[in-house]
């Protein structure tokens, strides 16, 4: 049996050797010394699935070391841009890439960003880049719809968003994301835009009146439809496509295309490099980057994007949005909306 | 000992007492609750100065918040009562049955604190439909029953075996179990509920996943329209009253519980004769919370096992030293601030009230907003050297979670033998012969556990590290985080075993010391008691 001064320095000593074994590592991990080699510091809101393997490509051919900090849906991709805001007067990262371009243009607003006119944007059009050249979009992502087809035909579904709640489907058998947040936030106030406010809010209590369940975010839609708990949910290309690479049995339907259709809402990244950042060169190398033309194929390939805005890109992801027919919105019109579209749209579903 | 001015006056006069080590950690306590909290009260007064009327507005819900507010209310203090009765169930289950392997389950339970709530929807989905009220609030029972078991089960093996059997020989068991065993209990059962209370309140996930809308929803709603932490703050602040409120006065009552038993000293209870509705109340009670456990486990399995197996790449190694030096870090230095709070709020003085109310604020705060005032601070000057690196993942994660090891150490001062303690102080030659010999020891099951459950939780954190996570760096949970919305679900759940391991692993460290420490002490303590204790020794 231990005696009980063993057993004291048995304590002292387990709890010493934890605490050195965690400063240690500490250590290790606290410092990044000052070293020869070039380095960039990435925000991005993009999934760190599909923007790691960009940045190993990237630092292979620019021998650039990226250092990223990456957002999670799940804490609504409020963090960065919070974050980014909060640096403002000591700013710790060079470039921001956001999945889509209302925060870049929160950021803008609040003068995170620093403009730089890229070579490589100059054959992206005009509408997917900002007159002063604070951001450039690159290519995007599409709203659509996204059906179960052990439950739902193809024919079977609306063709438009708008007809979602004059369907025969049972309203919790439809889902949306939260229209609070993410690209579900955009795209309402990209409807409030287009439609106008009073015809948007119109659409929108017309699906809260259906039943139609609000659910967290977008990868939950799509995981919900999958699994047949929806027939039908409204989200993004890159989710749907991840169905369809699952083997899941699901469809994607292109709203809103015949000639008299409002169009598919697209939503395209945006990159900007940030005021005062400590990399200021390294990080107009990376946007280079990021906005060529053998970058945008890259993304399409990996699936995070399937909407080129690049006029030459060639290769198709997962779906073929060749001669999409998109939503006729500019991104400043959407951007005004956004304070409305939320006020009015936490008042119809937020109860 | 039973001076009724302030305990901090109380700790400078004593003698014998590091006073000023008390105090040096009551500093850092505060230290670690404002430093985050600072940016954010400055913004909010600007705010209150600039347009009062709005403030209010937010400050003081009404109408459709107020509504959400209540709703929300409602659900977490429906999840806190449920997850108290079968928890205490399952923990008298458990105190009943504490030999072979019975006694290691559980610490089984704790091992999915870090597993994202989102998988336990999941789980529960794959087999029925879920949504409104009643599924949100059937998945945060499971989710939080073993919590709630464990406190339970802590409280119970806390209760001083003579008290026990002196009322034994006077009435039937239940009675005792009624009168004796609960009210002594009650402390860590209800700090328990309080905690579980406050999780649920600030939990929007699951809730969201069953289309309930929730207040915490709605702050976020707030922050994510207008990137405005002063208006995040106080839509905020009704839940640090609540749960500071609900906190304290589920401890209100229970100042006067102390007991001459700790741990190292406690017998599982022999002979307990229960009525027979009882006994199967207890069974169905563990095989609630054992289902609860195991739906996840299967599931987690499963997936993991269907799934593509996630490539362990140098970024992924990266990931688990960076997380498992910031779960430890945060747990050691929780303890001795948490120490000292707990000191303060398990006191008799008019004092501990405050002490309560400051020691709850960070569980009632967003985690985003957390994270945020702390990336706001940490651009001053004086914090410069500190960016950059691990601390601030570590601060914030120490202030997220402090709380709940001062609660939990605040339950064992109270259940400490207090004879020992100053036997110890009058015997022993310097504090800090007193502190290894005699007040580390007896503290050390609190302690541990403290640290065990900030382990976990720690683990398992995502908004404040995230707004302060180094460039280049990153934890398993913002990875798992990024491969959940990517729906990778073999990843997931294979990420998800890992954290589950990372938990289980220091489960054991923790074990096997408390056991060797347990068989030792009982030698000492029995020593001292003979009057041989030899303080030169």
């Amino acid at each position: 049996m231990m005696k009980p001064i063993m057993a004291g320095r048995l304590v002292t000593l387990s709890i010493g050797a934890c605490i050195l074994v965690a400063c240690i590592c500490a250590g290790c991990l606290t410092a990044h010394p000052a070293s020869a080699q070039k380095e960039v510091i990435v925000y991005t809101s993009v999934d760190q699935v599909y923007s790691e393997p960009v940045f190993f490509k990237f630092e292979n051919r620019t021998g650039i070391k990226v250092r990223p900090v990456y957002d999670v849906e799940a804490e609504k991709t409020t963090g960065l841009v919070n974050r980014l805001i909060a640096e403002k007067a000591n700013p710790k990262a060079d470039v921001f890439w956001s999945g889509e371009y209302a925060q870049t243009l929160d950021l803008q607003k609040d003068g995170v960003l620093v403009p730089y006119h890229s070579n490589e944007a100059d054959m992206i059009p005009s509408q997917y880049r900002d007159a002063n050249w604070y951001w450039v979009g690159l290519g995007g992502r599409a709203r659509v719809i996204l059906i179960n087809t052990r439950f739902l035909a193809g024919n079977q579904a609306p063709g438009s968003i708008l007809d979602l709640a004059n369907s025969t489907i049972p309203g919790d058998r439809i889902g949306i994301a939260n229209p609070m947040f993410g690209t579900t936030a955009t795209h309402a106030s990209a409807l409030y835009a287009y439609l106008g406010p009073e015809a948007a809010r119109a659409y929108y209590q017309g699906l809260k009146d259906k039943g139609v369940r609000v659910i967290d975010g977008n990868s939950d839609v799509r995981e919900l439809v999958e699994k047949g708990d929806l027939y039908i949910g409204m989200t993004d290309t890159d989710d749907s496509c991840e169905a369809i690479a699952r083997g899941s049995p699901v469809s994607v339907i292109l709203p809103d295309q015949g000639s008299d259709g409002i169009g598919a809402f697209i939503i395209p990244n945006t990159v900007a490099l940030i005021a005062g950042g400590p990399h200021p060169s390294e990080g107009k190398v990376f946007i280079d980057y990021l906005l060529s033309a053998e970058d945008e194929n890259d993304l399409m390939k990996s699936g995070w994007i399937q909407v080129p805005v690049r006029p030459d890109t060639t290769e198709h992801g997962c779906l073929n949005v060749s001669g999409i027919h998109g939503m006729n919105v500019s991104m400043t019109a959407v951007a005004a909306q956004n304070d409305q579209s939320r006020q009015e749209l936490a008042d119809i579903f937020m109860r | 000992m039973n001076d009724k001015r302030p305990s901090v006056w109380n700790a400078i006069i004593r003698s014998g007492y590091p006073g000023y080590l008390h105090i040096l950690c009551l500093l850092i306590f505060l230290g670690v609750i404002i430093i985050p909290l600072a940016p954010l009260l400055l913004s909010t007064i600007q705010f209150i100065a600039k347009d009062p009327v709005r403030a209010a507005g937010f400050a003081l819900p009404s109408g459709r918040v107020l509504s959400l507010l209540v709703n929300s209310v409602i659900l977490a203090l429906a999840v806190s009562i449920s997850s108290t009765l079968i928890g205490v169930l399952a923990g008298t289950w458990l105190w009943n049955n504490p030999y072979g392997v019975r006694g290691y389950l559980p610490w089984l339970l704790l091992v999915f604190i870090p597993v994202p709530s989102t998988l336990y929807y999941f789980a529960w989905s794959s087999f029925f439909p879920l949504t409104g009220g009643f599924s949100a609030w059937w998945i945060q029972v499971m989710m939080y029953l073993p919590l709630l078991t464990i406190f339970s089960y802590i409280g119970l093996r806390l209760v001083e075996q003579e008290k026990i059997e002196s009322g034994r020989m006077a009435a039937p068991d239940m009675r005792v179990y009624h009168r004796i065993v609960i009210p002594l209990a009650a402390p860590l059962i209800l700090a328990g509920s309080g905690l579980v209370f406050i999780f649920s309140l600030l939990d929007y996930t699951v809730p969201s996943l069953c289309s309930v809308n929730v207040y915490a929803l709605e702050i976020f709603a707030q922050y994510s329209a207008n990137n405005q932490a002063a208006h995040a703050f106080l839509l905020a602040l009704p839940l640090v009253i609540i749960t500071g409120a609900g906190v304290y006065f589920s401890q209100y009552n229970m100042k006067k519980a102390f007991q001459k038993v700790s741990w190292e000293r406690s017998t599982p209870v022999k002979g307990f004769r229960w009525p027979g509705w009882l006994f199967r109340s207890t069974q169905v009670a563990i095989g609630v919370t054992f289902l609860g456990t195991g739906f996840v486990l299967v599931f987690l399995l499963f997936s993991a096992f269907a799934g593509q197996t996630v490539a362990m790449t140098t970024a992924m190694y990266s990931d688990i030293v960076f997380s498992f030096a910031t779960a430890l870090l945060a747990a050691a230095l929780c303890l001795a601030p948490s120490m000292a709070a707990a000191r303060e709020m398990s006191g008799n003085t008019r004092w501990s009230g405050l002490w309560w109310g400051i020691s709850m604020i960070p569980l009632a705060i967003p985690a985003a907003l957390a994270g945020i005032g702390l990336a706001t601070i940490s651009n001053a000057p004086l914090f410069e050297p500190f960016t950059g690196g691990i601390i601030l993942p570590v601060f914030v994660c120490v202030f997220r979670f402090i709380p709940i090891a001062a609660i939990v150490l605040c339950a064992q001062l109270r259940m400490t033998d207090r004879t020992l303690l100053d036997a110890g102080q009058i015997f022993t030659p310097g504090v800090i012969r007193e502190w290894t010999k005699i007040r580390f020891p007896l503290f050390f099951p609190g302690f541990f556990i403290a640290a065990y459950l900030v382990f976990a939780f720690t683990l398992g954190e995502l908004g404040g590290t995230i707004m302060v996570i180094p460039p280049g760096s990153s934890t398993l949970t913002i990875r798992l985080y990024n491969y959940l919305h990517y729906g990778a679900s073999g990843s997931v759940a294979q990420l998800s075993l890992l954290l589950a391991g990372l938990v289980m692993l220091s489960g054991v460290v923790f074990l096997l010391v408390l056991r060797t420490l347990r068989r030792s002490h009982t030698i000492e303590h029995a020593n001292m008691r003979k009057g041989n204790h030899d303080p030169g020794e």
